[in-house]
């Protein structure tokens, strides 16, 4: 992917464009590119600056020849044409079917599990793994996996980056006798949203995937172990 | 059915914060935005609104056409912003090592470089937060070239500020 459109893919995320897949694939590469990281900064720092450029005008008096145009008319005699059946019926029947609609999905809403599950690709069925990642974290965060890989028993392990609030917990678990085992992990308490990508310091984790001996899966080999994991 | 001259007024009263922004970044200046938005009124009431329509989009991309019309009209461009000074790296106040807060001159100055229609989409979705499916049926343009100006503007944005640097 060249710059331009790097450019127009940080653009889009800024502006919540991405759908949940793509916006992944770009949190996963603001944690290892710090260029791509500053680059988002820029334009966060960009989209605030424009924005406050922008007069208050919600607190700035209008002019007297608007205030004079706007004034509601009391002697206002204008009556509001009859409504027939047929015009009711339009009016109400597409606000009833909204009603509904967003009874139907507030209902589907409640019934899903919780945004861990939403970041994560589908058929992907990680709530063992969620639940052992996010213990030190309260429900409701965001996770996302960096990479898979096997460690030398042949076991898949996986490094994530595990996000509530103002924590971030980075860490590597792996799948051990029927359970995600946590086998390094590192927690930083972070001031801004931004993703922070390494900075040169090493982490427990880190420290943990250089003394490992971990081959590297392709997204097809680790979709296949995890589904034998399940 | 269209809403009654009260029912109007009371409408335009609600929105009337977004559209004078709106209209403030079109135009750069508050005199231009306010004869703008004064004009926009004026025209509602005379013609009325139908209450099937979406009323605030409805009513940028109507403020939008006029301020087009007026700029076409007046001849007046200020193309001359292109080679308005951008304020220097001196000015630039920096909040903390993430956030850079560049000045007002600097941010009125970029954003007077960008084209009329670059702004337009700025204002509506750096702005006012529209959508770019929301920007693009506003403007009646597709939703991926909402995507490329947007992203151009912002990319040329940053280049004027820091070439300045």
């Amino acid at each position: 992917m060249n710059k331009d459109q790097d450019f127009e893919l940080l653009s889009q995320y800024v502006d919540g464009e991405l759908d949940s897949q793509a916006e992944l694939a770009l949190k996963q590469r603001l944690l290892a590119e710090p260029e791509f990281n500053q680059q988002l900064r820029k334009l966060k720092s960009l989209n605030g600056n424009i924005q406050s450029v922008m007069p208050d005008y919600a607190n700035e008096p209008m002019s007297d020849d608007l205030t004079a145009l706007l004034a509601i008319d009391d002697e206002d005699t204008e009556k509001q044409r009859p409504q027939n059946a047929s015009a009711w019926y339009k009016q109400y029947l597409p606000l009833a079917a909204s009603v509904l609609f967003v009874m139907l999905l507030g209902n589907f809403m409640l019934n899903q599990s919780d945004d861990l599950q939403q970041v994560l690709p589908a058929g992907y069925n990680l709530s063992a793994l969620k639940s052992n990642v996010t213990e030190n974290m309260v429900s409701g965060g965001e996770l996302i996996i960096v990479q898979s890989f096997l460690d030398d028993q042949e076991q898949i392990c996986r490094e994530y980056f595990a996000r509530q609030q103002q924590m971030t917990e980075h860490g590597i678990s792996c799948f051990e006798a029927g359970n995600w085992q946590k086998k390094a992990f590192s927690v930083e308490v972070s001031t801004g949203q931004d993703y922070v990508t390494a900075n040169g310091e090493q982490d427990d984790v880190e420290a943990f995937l250089q003394t490992a001996n971990f081959v590297k899966l392709s997204p097809q080999q680790e979709l296949a172990y995890l589904q034998a994991a399940q | 059915m269209d809403y009654s001259t009260n029912e109007l007024k009371n409408l335009l009263v609600g929105e009337l914060p977004r559209i004078r922004r709106f209209a403030y970044s079109l135009t750069g200046n508050k005199a231009d935005a306010d004869d703008l938005v004064q004009n926009l009124v004026l025209k509602m009431l005379q013609k009325g609104m139908s209450q099937e329509v979406a009323a605030l989009p409805w009513l940028l991309r109507v403020c939008k056409n006029m301020w087009l019309d007026e700029i076409r009209s007046r001849d007046v461009r200020v193309k001359a912003v292109q080679e308005k000074k951008i304020p220097t790296t001196e000015q630039l106040s920096v909040e903390d090592s993430h956030e850079t807060a560049y000045t007002l001159e600097q941010v009125l100055a970029v954003l007077q470089a960008m084209s009329e229609e670059q702004r337009v989409i700025i204002s509506l979705v750096i702005v006012e937060g529209f959508s770019y499916a929301e920007a693009a049926s506003m403007l009646e343009i597709p939703q991926g070239t909402v995507m490329s100006r947007l992203s151009r503007a912002r990319k040329r944005m940053l280049e004027l500020i820091e070439s300045k640097a």
